[in-house]
């Protein structure tokens, strides 16, 4: 199902963050969003989950079934630090209908099988990052929502990620909004790039993603 | 809700917070009335039963403890969500603001229910133990359940009301004694007019209506017109509840 987001705006403090945008995300693609800081890359990503409401106040309801599939992760990671990682994860994603992924298989991805019992006060910034990505991946069950997912992730971690990426929108058709200030990171997965500039969304011109490599 | 009441054994430790009360409550009301003061407390109150004097005294001791305690975990499932972001999962999932308010609340109620279920068996047993038994334990025991539960559950809707305003606990858990100086001076100022027996605040303590030891002051109201006032106080406080927590949904991330 193709996302058609139509006439969005939004103002923050008087000031323009999005006028008038109009743009149509499809099924099995990678999108990012680059922006230099406050043009509203964040605001983005919360207006397309729904937990913003937009300039007429209006709430955005992309999937108006009572179970809304979108994994999203904002900002810093989302969790609680007197629980394990692993009831972290379950704690947020057992009431949910289906998942793309068996949670073993992305603790093993990530590498986490070492701390995945251990309280989540004792993780580093990017064990955090992993957990709270693997809960985004597996809420996703048709739309993901990355705000800075790279942060704090080490070379080897982001190399999965990116295959997890790929993988995620080639085999599962998952729609992937990334937004990142950090284009050469992660520019070999985006299908299609959007700049954020002056209120509105321009497209950048990409080769083509390097799904081979990356999957080897 | 099962998931929201599980998050109180792990974040609070009820199990060692309840304990070191009981074994303060107890302790103290044991040595006050230790000696002729129990003789004393009998004679003062016309009950025989030493038992379930210290059962009484020993859960009034705890219960002024415990409900700090109950506010502090109430108000942590609200202020420690936010601070901690994990509203978002709920916000995205699209589950609806009052269901994940009722999910806090009812956890919240089943927490305190249970807690003092605790109390009051353990102090049942070293009233048992200390005294012996008595007839009449197990229903004072009830009592005592469904009385200290009954102010506690309004505190705590006071206390989730007042974490969805503000992050700061010392100022939610300032309510309980704003309340409490409140409760003394509106009931002296305000007692001979009509107006007063409409405040909530008398209407928080309803061991006047059991055949309790300590019992509470008689205010001359029926227990149905209590009820009824303790039954709207409560509607009013969480319907402000769910329109602040509403209004204030994507900011609570």
């Amino acid at each position: 199902m193709t996302i058609e987001i139509r006439s969005l705006s939004k103002k923050m403090n008087n000031h323009v963050l999005f006028d008038n945008l109009n743009f149509d995300l499809n099924p099995g693609k990678i999108y990012g969003v680059l922006g230099k800081n406050g043009t509203g890359k964040t605001t983005l990503l919360k207006l397309l989950s729904g937990l913003e409401p937009d300039e007429n106040n209006q709430t955005m309801k992309l999937f108006p079934d009572d179970y809304s599939p979108i994994g999203i992760h904002i900002e810093s990671p989302k969790l609680y630090p007197f629980l394990s990682g692993k009831k972290n994860i379950r704690l947020f994603t057992s009431d949910l209908p289906k998942s793309n992924y068996d949670l073993d298989f992305l603790i093993e991805e990530f590498q986490l099988q070492n701390f995945i019992d251990k309280k989540v006060k004792t993780y580093s910034l990017g064990t955090k990052q992993k957990i709270s990505l693997i809960i985004a991946i597996m809420m996703a069950g048709k739309f993901l929502l990355l705000d800075e997912p790279t942060n704090g992730l080490d070379d080897d971690s982001i190399h999965v990620f990116k295959s997890l990426l790929l993988s995620l929108s080639s085999k599962h058709g998952l729609i992937i909004l990334i937004a990142t200030h950090d284009k050469d990171e992660l520019i070999e997965t985006f299908d299609q790039l959007f700049y954020i500039r002056n209120g509105s969304l321009e497209k950048v011109e990409l080769s083509e993603r390097k799904v081979t490599e990356l999957n080897t | 809700m099962s998931k929201e009441f599980f998050l109180y054994f792990y974040r609070h430790k009820p199990v060692i917070i309840l304990t070191c009360l009981l074994i303060l409550g107890c302790s103290l009301q044991y040595l006050i009335l230790s000696g002729d003061n129990i003789n004393a407390v009998k004679d003062a109150l016309s009950v025989n039963s030493e038992v379930l004097i210290f059962q009484n005294f020993a859960m009034d001791t705890i219960s002024f403890l415990s409900l700090i305690y109950y506010i502090y975990c109430s108000s942590s499932s609200i202020i420690n969500d936010k601070k901690n972001g994990v509203l978002i999962y709920s916000f995205v999932k699209n589950i609806s603001t009052v269901k994940v308010l009722l999910n806090k609340l009812i956890a919240a109620y089943a927490f305190v229910l249970t807690s003092n279920l605790f109390l009051v068996l353990s102090i049942s047993v070293v009233s048992l133990f200390i005294y012996g038994g008595d007839s009449e334990m197990i229903a004072n025991a009830f009592s005592l359940l469904i009385m200290k539960t009954y102010t506690a559950v309004f505190y705590v809707n006071l206390a989730v009301l007042f974490a969805i305003l503000v992050n700061n606990y010392v100022f939610v858990l300032s309510i309980l004694f704003i309340v409490e100086i409140a409760k003394v001076g509106l009931y002296s100022l305000l007692k001979d007019l009509f107006i007063s027996r409409f405040i909530i605040l008398n209407h928080l303590d309803i061991s006047y209506f059991f055949n309790l030891p300590s019992t509470g002051v008689d205010r001359g109201y029926s227990l149905l017109f209590t009820l009824s006032m303790y039954v709207i106080y409560m509607a009013i406080i969480l319907m402000l509840s769910y329109f602040i927590f509403d209004r204030k949904r994507g900011k609570l991330i």
